[in-house]
């Protein structure tokens, strides 16, 4: 192939006319078929395998592309998830600091000659049956609690259906709270213990009084 | 040019494929993540900062804290975050929905401070950070002002210059209070399904 820049002084600046015919040269020739070389088979392999391992590194490690998938080694869980049972003195450690703190202190110390302890105290280390009823109807008149007599100055208010009206779940897990906390060291009370009392107690509306409870210790 | 629309279009549609697939999407599916209602605690998860707390996010956005705190621990055997001790589990998307804007940070010059709450002893061991500053830490000494004269000394002084205490400002009061607010996140139970590693998978 001559072209005429091939003769040329090479200081002397291309011509338009010669910079046109330069241009009309394909960059490549064809083939005897007829063919251009695109591109170099090897290449050609190695940007498959490359999308191939890409594709493949995506797909593994992708985390199926949901925003609760932090862990690449991690496959996403179809159907419902179940949240891991519920522990009782958590939920009411939480609940005791809501309803039951203001009077009885976070310390469950009580108020002296005035509020009972439950902290090492005989009503709430006793019998489930009282303690329930004694959260869900409340509590007035004078009480006895480790031999020191409160006059009942200020009654306990309902946490039963007439008051504020704690499911047998919450009503169990502060109990199962206070039975534990503090030094105490009393079996859990469970829902379903809270569930029978309720339907025993049925729809008295008024407060116990500690007499009333005498049965029940 | 020859094929002005043409390349107009084509260029368009990369930039609109990008936005989309990067910035849309993400968006729309984080958008997505609702706090978390745990029965345990009785409570939803992750809770926003309220009161103080809330003020000393904005201290923290406003000093540029986060150009050298991240607040993103990553996974035990990724990076050493968890032999640190900065936290026990890696950060999930739904930790970060109550902030705006997410305070990641990118760069850990100093330690990650999502989990600084549970290892910070007292209030008064920030003020001491804050006001002469640590090894690498500049420090925040305009912070703090001198005390009006009082007849009970300030149990968060950190200074006494000419006879006056030093003690914390408004705003380094909130600052601590929003860092002493950021705690260990909760486990939520759909992300707890979800990063489970079976024993013989890990690699």
């Amino acid at each position: 192939m001559s072209t005429p820049s091939d003769s040329r002084d090479p200081g002397r600046p291309l011509s338009d006319e010669e910079l046109v015919h330069l241009h009309d040269n394909p960059p490549a020739e064809a083939d005897d078929r007829g063919h251009y070389r695109m591109l170099p088979l090897l290449l050609l392999f190695v940007f498959s395998g490359l999308i191939l391992f890409s594709g493949t590194y995506v797909g593994h490690y992708s985390g199926s592309f949901s925003p609760i998938v932090h862990d690449a080694r991690a496959h996403a869980v179809t159907g419902e998830i179940e949240a891991g049972p519920v522990d009782l003195a958590v939920l009411g450690g939480t609940l005791y600091t809501a309803n039951c703190a203001t009077c009885h202190l976070p310390t469950g110390l009580g108020l002296p000659g005035a509020i009972p302890p439950l902290a090492n105290s005989d009503w709430v280390s006793g019998s489930p049956e009282r303690l329930i009823r004694v959260v869900l109807n409340g509590l007035q008149g004078p009480v006895v609690v480790n031999g020191t007599t409160f006059p009942g100055a200020a009654a306990m208010p309902a946490f039963g259906s007439t008051g504020t009206n704690l499911s047998d779940d919450r009503i169990a897990a502060i109990l199962t709270y206070v039975r534990q906390a503090w030094g105490n060291a009393s079996d859990p009370v469970s829902p379903e213990q809270v569930a029978a009392v309720r339907a025993d107690v049925g729809a008295r509306a008024d407060a116990w009084t500690a007499a009333e409870l005498q049965p029940f210790e | 040019m020859k094929s002005g629309p043409l390349f107009f279009i084509a260029l368009l549609g990369v930039l609109t494929v990008s936005w989309a697939s990067f910035a849309l999407g993400p968006d729309m599916q984080l958008r997505t993540l609702a706090p978390y209602y745990d029965a345990t605690f009785d409570s939803t998860f992750p809770q926003s900062p309220s009161g103080l707390a809330a003020r000393g996010r904005a201290v923290y956005l406003e000093l540029g804290c986060a150009s050298c705190h991240t607040q993103q621990v990553r996974r035990s055997g990724f990076g050493s975050d968890h032999e640190r001790g900065w936290g026990e589990r890696q950060s999930w998307a739904r930790d970060y929905i109550f902030q705006d804007p997410v305070q990641l940070g990118s760069l850990r010059h100093g330690p990650d401070v999502a989990t600084v709450g549970d290892r910070i002893e007292s209030e008064a061991e920030l003020h001491e950070m804050l006001y002469s500053g640590s090894e690498g830490m500049p420090a925040y000494a305009y912070l703090y002002e001198p005390a009006p004269p009082a007849a009970q000394a300030n149990p968060l002084a950190v200074d006494q210059v000419a006879g006056r205490e030093i003690i914390p400002s408004r705003r380094a009061e909130a600052l601590v209070a929003y860092l002493l607010n950021l705690k260990a996140p909760a486990a939520y139970a759909p992300e707890v399904a979800n990063n489970a590693v079976e024993e013989g998978e890990a690699h």
